[in-house]
């Protein structure tokens, strides 16, 4: 039999937004969750308006999903709000329903049953009791579902689109967050940091579950420009962005084998650029973050433009 | 446990002397075959039972096997009410409806390709042709169109009921998409959880290799392609059956397409993978005949592909089921299909037919009106419980709304009488009440012949004294044990 089992296009792009869906999902939960969590160490009126645009300046909401009156209770439970966890999970779960056959019965099992499980979850009364064993639940649902597809499903080329999905979604969202909690001052070396502040840094590493891993390399002295530095270039966090950005390309390289085609090389030579410069960039040479951070995310975006072009929305003529 | 607390349970167990009881001769006393069966109830309580069945019911939720119902906004999706007790057919009795069933569709399958040809039965006056070209489901398109070794039905579900004689009739039979079967097969699944050591001392054929013979029927269709590629066509994940659709298609680990998926270019069908397009040889479509080409059926649709039908007919892809096949479960044809047997295959019918009145005829019609509130009228061409009168339930509104549908179109509707399905034991509100039954197996068929795998779908009515096991009417399931013996 044929290893290389075409796969439709339509289902490439379902296990693809799965994925995307589910990433986010897990993002803004813990970002949400760190902002309660930061309120109950600070409470200032003041510096929690400010935390709070910084948590949705960092979420990058489209208009029409700008929460009004509880922004928090807004973004985890209204499924009318399109970028609400409840409404993440449920097109997560939806666009796995739509490829249903496509995925291992465990993993199916898995997204349905949190999906269930977060539904059916009262509401208020969670709201009451202070909401974090509820972000909890969504990111270990998304972990499991994580570890069972990496365990049950064959790492074919849907494998490979659910980790484009993840990465990709998984570096804008980082881009963004580094936008919003860091600006030129902060790639000077000998910062000294207050003790708000550092409850800030400590909030910013936790919001990427970097802060262990950040401890391990940088020790527990805490200062931005090792935090930017250590969430652009390390190369074995897996929520760093060369960490992202080099699965991104072997999942690539992976698909260009498995899909058995001669293909335009464009989308190979953005992925091993962007690679490449992230495996030499160093933080001196960063003279504008935003710029920086701007740059790699218009990258990031051709190259999410030019895999549907090769993969899924491709012309007919060039495929017959 | 003793036998007090299974007496207790069946307090509200109601033999009804008007229909066939599956289970039990007299009052609490088993039939044969059933004998093993209520052994084991005796040892279990209320309680047991419950826990059973929360069990299956939070297994067929987090497995998402639901059906979805049309209707409320979006479709809501809910699981099909499955329940704990198997209903058990005779290795015997499976004999006889195994070949009544291979018997029929072989006749059927004649008389598709003789009405789409050279119309033989119309000329020896067995059925009038009118009667065949007025059927909804007939499709003119299809007029010397040739489809691999002449096999129209790949795929039936024929319905049979249990008359109170005890013997089997065909009630209806199912030609186009028919579904069920994923139903047939997790049915199996908790039911064996359920009782595994009663199953495993029973002596019940197994269902499983279901989607293995299915493929084999379909790849018989293209036997001259080497690796034919095979696709399970589904109308989208907003269809009732979805579930079904990814389950088959898993099953035989063939890919689910969608209309979107698939294109006609140069006569020949593709699919848009991520590796470019793939000619696809076989189509095992679950879209109905109407909308599967908007250039030749209905124009208001997307959920097909444009230039099927052309690919069809000049053969570079085969269809499963082929297209038109409902005029031969259209409900008047029924009628004929006695003598479709007999003129085809020169043999009488082995399973029974229903009486059925054909309202065209002023006399039958004259009786039928007269009789409404004794009768059931069934438009000929629906399916799924709807357009449905059932005379001895009815109220008079009804009963009139259903006269002016038949004055007004006699062809599209028959009319008759109304048969008590059998009953079986159910497990309801902890309690074990009957419940009246059907029968669905599947009919499997192919360039090598029929082949039915030994069980079915067994539906359960489960409002109390309903008539009606449709899903879509609060119809649930049990699973159906064919023994060997």
């Amino acid at each position: 039999m044929n290893s290389n089992q075409p796969m439709l296009s339509r289902v490439a792009d379902s296990l693809f937004w799965m994925s995307r869906y589910l990433e986010r999902a897990e993002n803004t939960s813990r970002q949400l969750d760190v902002y309660l969590n930061l309120n109950i160490d600070i409470a200032s009126s003041m510096e929690e308006q400010r935390r709070l645009n910084r948590l949705i300046d960092s979420l990058t909401l489209p208009p029409e999903d700008m929460p009004q009156d509880h922004p928090l209770f807004t973004l985890t439970f209204d499924i009318s709000n399109a970028s609400s966890i409840i409404a993440l999970i449920t097109g997560a779960r939806e666009n796995a329903r739509q490829v249903r056959e496509q995925l291992s019965s465990e993993m199916w099992m898995q997204i349905n049953k949190l999906h269930l499980h977060l539904r059916s979850t009262v509401v208020d009364s969670v709201w009451e009791a202070f909401p974090h064993d509820y972000y909890l639940q969504v990111r270990d649902g998304s972990h499991l579902f994580q570890g069972i597809t990496d365990a049950t499903m064959n790492h074919n080329q849907g494998w490979h689109f659910i980790q484009l999905g993840r990465f990709i979604e998984r570096s804008i969202a980082l881009l963004n967050l580094l936008d919003v909690h860091f600006d030129n001052e902060h790639l000077k070396r000998g910062e000294e940091i207050s003790t708000l502040r550092y409850f800030e840094l400590i909030g910013t590493l936790k919001s990427v579950t970097a802060f262990e891993a950040y401890t391990k390399v940088y020790s527990a002295n805490v200062q931005s420009s090792w935090i930017i530095e250590f969430l652009l270039f390390n190369r074995e966090f897996p929520r760093s962005l060369r960490f992202c950005v080099e699965a991104i390309q072997s999942s690539l390289n992976a698909l260009e084998e498995m899909s058995d085609r001669a293909r335009n090389s464009r989308l190979y030579r953005l992925a091993g650029r962007l690679q490449s410069q992230l495996s030499y960039d160093e933080i001196e040479d960063i003279h504008s973050l935003h710029d920086y951070l701007d740059n790699i995310k218009q990258q990031i975006y051709r190259i999410h433009d030019n895999l549907y072009h090769t993969y899924i929305t491709y012309p007919i003529e060039t495929a017959l | 446990m003793t036998l007090r607390a299974l007496d207790s349970m069946l307090q509200k167990y109601e033999s009804l002397y008007s229909c066939y009881d599956e289970t039990f001769l007299g009052r609490h006393e088993p039939r044969p075959h059933y004998a093993n069966l209520v052994e084991r109830l005796r040892e279990l309580s209320a309680e047991d039972l419950n826990s059973h069945q929360h069990a299956a019911d939070v297994a067929f939720l987090n497995q998402g096997i639901t059906f979805t119902v049309y209707g409320d906004g979006e479709g809501t999706e809910r699981t099909f009410p499955f329940d704990l007790l198997p209903r058990i057919v005779t290795g015997q009795e499976w004999n006889h409806i195994e070949s009544g069933l291979k018997q029929r569709l072989h006749a059927l399958n004649l008389f598709l390709h003789d009405i789409y040809h050279e119309g033989r039965v119309f000329r020896d006056k067995v059925i009038p042709y009118q009667m065949v070209a007025s059927s909804k489901h007939y499709r003119r398109e299809m007029r010397d169109v040739d489809v691999p070794h002449n096999i129209y039905v790949v795929i039936c579900g024929t319905d049979l009921i249990r008359m109170p004689s005890g013997s089997f009739a065909v009630l209806e039979d199912n030609l186009r998409v028919p579904s069920g079967v994923s139903y047939m097969l997790a049915n199996r699944q908790v039911a064996k959880n359920v009782f595994p050591r009663l199953f495993h001392n029973y002596g019940v054929r197994p269902v499983d290799r279901y989607g293995q013979v299915l493929l084999s029927k379909l790849q018989s269709l293209v036997p001259h392609i080497e690796n034919p590629t095979i696709v399970l066509m589904t109308p989208g994940v907003y269809n009732s059956a979805y579930y079904e659709h990814t389950f088959l298609a898993r099953q035989m680990g063939i890919q689910l397409v969608e209309g979107r998926d698939l294109l006609v270019h140069d006569g020949y069908v593709y699919m848009r993978t991520t590796s470019g397009l793939k000619k696809v040889d076989v189509i095992y479509r679950r879209v109905d005949d109407d909308f599967l080409d908007s250039l030749i059926f209905r124009p208001d649709t997307q959920l097909g592909v444009n230039g099927l039908f052309n690919a069809y007919r000049q053969g570079n892809v085969a269809l499963a089921n082929a297209i038109g096949t409902g005029v031969a479960d259209d409900k008047a044809i029924y009628a004929y299909v006695p003598s479709l047997i007999k003129y085809y295959l020169g043999e009488d019918p082995i399973l029974e037919s229903v009486e059925t009145y054909l309202l065209e005829d002023d006399v039958q019609r004259q009786h039928v009106l007269q009789n409404i509130d004794k009768l059931v009228i069934k438009a000929v061409g629906e399916s799924g419980g709807y357009g449905l009168l059932i005379g001895p339930a009815s109220t008079r509104e009804q009963q009139q709304e259903f006269i002016r549908a038949v004055e007004a179109n006699p062809r599209g509707y028959i009319a008759q009488p109304t048969i008590s399905l059998s009953i079986a034991p159910c497990f309801v509100d902890n309690q074990i009440e009957s419940r009246h039954i059907d029968l669905r197996p599947f009919v499997l068929y192919g360039s090598d012949g029929a082949t039915i795998v030994p069980g079915g779908l067994t539906r359960v009515a489960l409002r109390k004294g309903s008539l009606v096991v449709n899903s879509s009417q609060g119809g649930g399931s049990k699973d159906t044990w064919v023994l060997y013996e």
